[in-house]
């Protein structure tokens, strides 16, 4: 049985490294990394207000993958084929392994990370080799999956494994930088090709040819946004508790609220993979909205399925308090952290920001105007809530 | 399922033997149009250059292609330049050939060992010297083909450029040998209005290591791995 699991892992490690050294090589030859499109567009028809709508996937980003540096990709995927093999030979380092299985997939992602499939089975096998002999449903990647899942049992047990909220914490840390590097690079390459002062040839290499620009903002503003994150994340917790608790009057706890909350927090993080698509001009801002909304209702029935496990209340109460809860969030956002910083930064004050980060240059703005049209929502989510029994005791 | 543990540096070794083995016959260097002057100009052109110091280059004009190869001779002006050019390829040949008898070596010592023959040490060795050789022979080449390239008359036989030839086909003349100061390089689209203007200050031809070279690599990488392995395996025996 043990030896069972040890092939695994280390078959799905060797897997993940075989595919990330193959996308490694195959951008080493083709000197620019992989694309897969659509279909045909016109280079002149892309930028074009009138252009239909037409979308790239990109393995691997364009200047960072040419020249000398290729050579880097490959040892890096050789050092994941390294470290899968050891352990399977030798496993007694096998945290030291997964470590860097995990760390070296991770860096993988510049040139692809073995067409996304090979990051993804190197991070799992990576995650098994650092648990082992645990069997593979039972590792914290591979209970984090069936949380994303929705699988409530899992949600219970999740919940009440992690100690404290340190953990948890760690959790919204993680996901907000994830999804802020993402966000920034794709908002700063996009906002590049929307400034009429740019020259149509960078605006054109960023989206026929993967091309990404970077700079120390992208670096900065999820790093700036930690702390904010955190504070919003206590809040949200402490207007959940505050209706599961003192109003439902069901028994639970201020720290397992928080955790149930931080791991529905969970799904964001696939915001961070948000560079690696683009598409033609007009439809720029198109993308990243569907990605938000795909990703914000995950977060959403997430949320449910968590409340409902810690609250112990009925999947309709759960709805209930989370449409009631969220939408008071949704308000002390708009009038702590928009109003506060969003002015400053451009932002139309009526702006309502749904998603971790205050801002996202430019780009996206999630707005309900005019603000009557807020009150007119609020009073329709309340009567909601109250149909739904958030009112009544548990 | 259970795999045996001499199983994967056995893999290993086999794979490095056929990148070794792919890599005489594939290219080591090529220099080709960049994806947007491809794009811009609707046509392509490239050359490689192989160990067996032949270069094969094609060009497509509107679906039309051409394919020709040319021994590296046909494209130096005097013997001395071409001793300096063939020196060059010799030698990788010859550490690629050397790296190629080594890990069959291994492989064999390995396999004797799995016996229990007292081969052990000297399959370690076989291995790490082979990794070692092959190593070394793409950074050999990558080192010293830029400096014997300005010896070159044309970086694409002539051969390739039909009587009347497409504006950017005649721009391929402008791809000196005195340009390639490196292994990996590029030069940029002239600014000209024949170009659109979509595509201007990109690449418009790149040159840098082939199939050849990044296989041979690769093997080299695999083979150190193998090594560490069968030390490994020996170790634990």
């Amino acid at each position: 049985m043990k030896e069972e699991k040890l092939t695994k892992a280390f078959l799905l490690s060797c897997l993940g490294a075989v595919l990330i050294l193959i996308n490694g090589l195959i951008i080493a030859l083709n000197g620019a990394p992989l694309m897969v499109s659509s279909g045909s567009i016109a280079p002149e028809m892309v930028l074009s207000s009138d252009a239909p709508l037409w979308w790239r996937i990109s393995f691997g980003f364009r200047g960072l993958v040419e020249g000398p540096l290729m050579i880097l990709w490959l040892i890096f995927a050789v050092i994941i084929l390294f470290s899968a093999l050891m352990f399977y030979i030798k496993p007694i380092k096998r945290k030291t392994l997964g470590m860097v299985i995990i760390a070296f997939s991770i860096l993988s992602i510049p040139t692809g990370g073995g067409f996304i499939i090979g990051l993804i089975l190197a991070i799992i096998g990576g995650g098994m080799v650092y648990e082992w002999p645990k069997p593979a449903r039972q590792t914290f990647l591979g209970r984090l999956i069936r949380v994303a899942r929705l699988d409530p049992k899992m949600y219970s047990s999740f919940i009440e494994e992690l100690k404290g909220l340190k953990p948890a914490a760690f959790t919204i840390i993680f996901v907000n930088i994830l999804s802020g590097l993402g966000i920034g690079l794709y908002s700063f390459n996009a906002r590049k090709i929307l400034d009429a002062a740019t020259p149509i040839s960078t605006s054109t290499r960023i989206i026929l040819f993967g091309d990404m620009f970077l700079d120390q903002e992208i670096l900065v503003l999820p790093i700036t946004f930690v702390g904010i994150a955190v504070v919003k994340w206590i809040i949200l917790s402490g207007i959940m508790y505050i209706i599961g608790v003192k109003i439902i009057a069901s028994k639970s706890e201020f720290e397992k609220i928080g955790r149930a909350i931080a791991l529905a927090y969970a799904p964001i993080s696939l915001q961070f993979f948000m560079p690696f698509i683009f598409t033609s001009k007009p439809n720029l801002a198109g993308w990243p909205l569907t990605l938000f909304l795909i990703t914000n209702l995950w977060m959403i029935l997430a949320l449910v399925i968590g409340l409902k496990q810690c609250l112990d209340i009925s999947l309709g109460k759960s709805l209930g308090v989370v449409s009631l809860g969220g939408s008071i969030y949704w308000l002390t956002n708009q009038l702590i952290f928009v109003k506060a910083f969003g002015t400053s930064s451009g932002i139309p004050s009526s702006a309502f920001m749904i998603f971790p980060l205050p801002q996202i240059p430019g780009i996206i703005q999630f707005a309900i105007e005019p603000p009557e049209l807020v009150f007119m929502f609020m009073s329709v989510i309340i009567i909601l809530a109250i149909l739904l029994g958030v009112f009544t005791k548990h | 399922m259970k795999i045996e543990k001499w199983t994967p540096p056995i893999i290993l070794i086999l794979i490095a033997l056929i990148f070794t083995i792919l890599g005489f016959y594939l290219p080591w260097w090529s220099i080709k149009m960049a994806p947007e002057s491809e794009m811009a100009l609707n046509g392509t052109a490239r050359a490689d250059y192989g160990l067996l110091q032949v270069v094969t280059a094609s060009r497509t004009i509107r679906n039309d292609t051409q394919l020709t190869a040319v021994p590296i001779a046909n494209l130096t002006k005097s013997q001395e330049d071409l001793n300096a050019i063939a020196s060059v390829f010799n030698s990788t040949f010859a550490l690629v050939v050397a790296g190629l008898v080594l890990s069959l070596a291994s492989l064999v010592l390995v396999i004797i060992s799995i016996r229990g023959k007292p081969m052990r040490r000297l399959a370690t060795l076989a291995t790490l010297l082979a990794a070692f050789l092959l190593f070394i022979a793409p950074l050999y080449i990558t080192s010293t083909l830029p400096t014997v390239a300005p010896k070159l008359t044309s970086l694409i036989p002539s051969t390739l450029v039909p009587n009347n030839p497409p504006f950017w086909l005649n721009q391929t003349l402008l791809v000196k040998p005195k340009d390639i100061t490196g292994f990996w390089g590029s030069i940029k689209i002239p600014s000209s209005s024949e170009f659109p203007a979509w595509v201007r200050d990109g690449n418009f031809w790149m040159w840098g290591p082939a199939s050849g070279w990044l296989l041979t690599f690769t093997a080299s990488l695999l083979l150190f791995v193998a090594t560490t392995l069968i030390n490994q395996i020996f170790v634990k025996e």
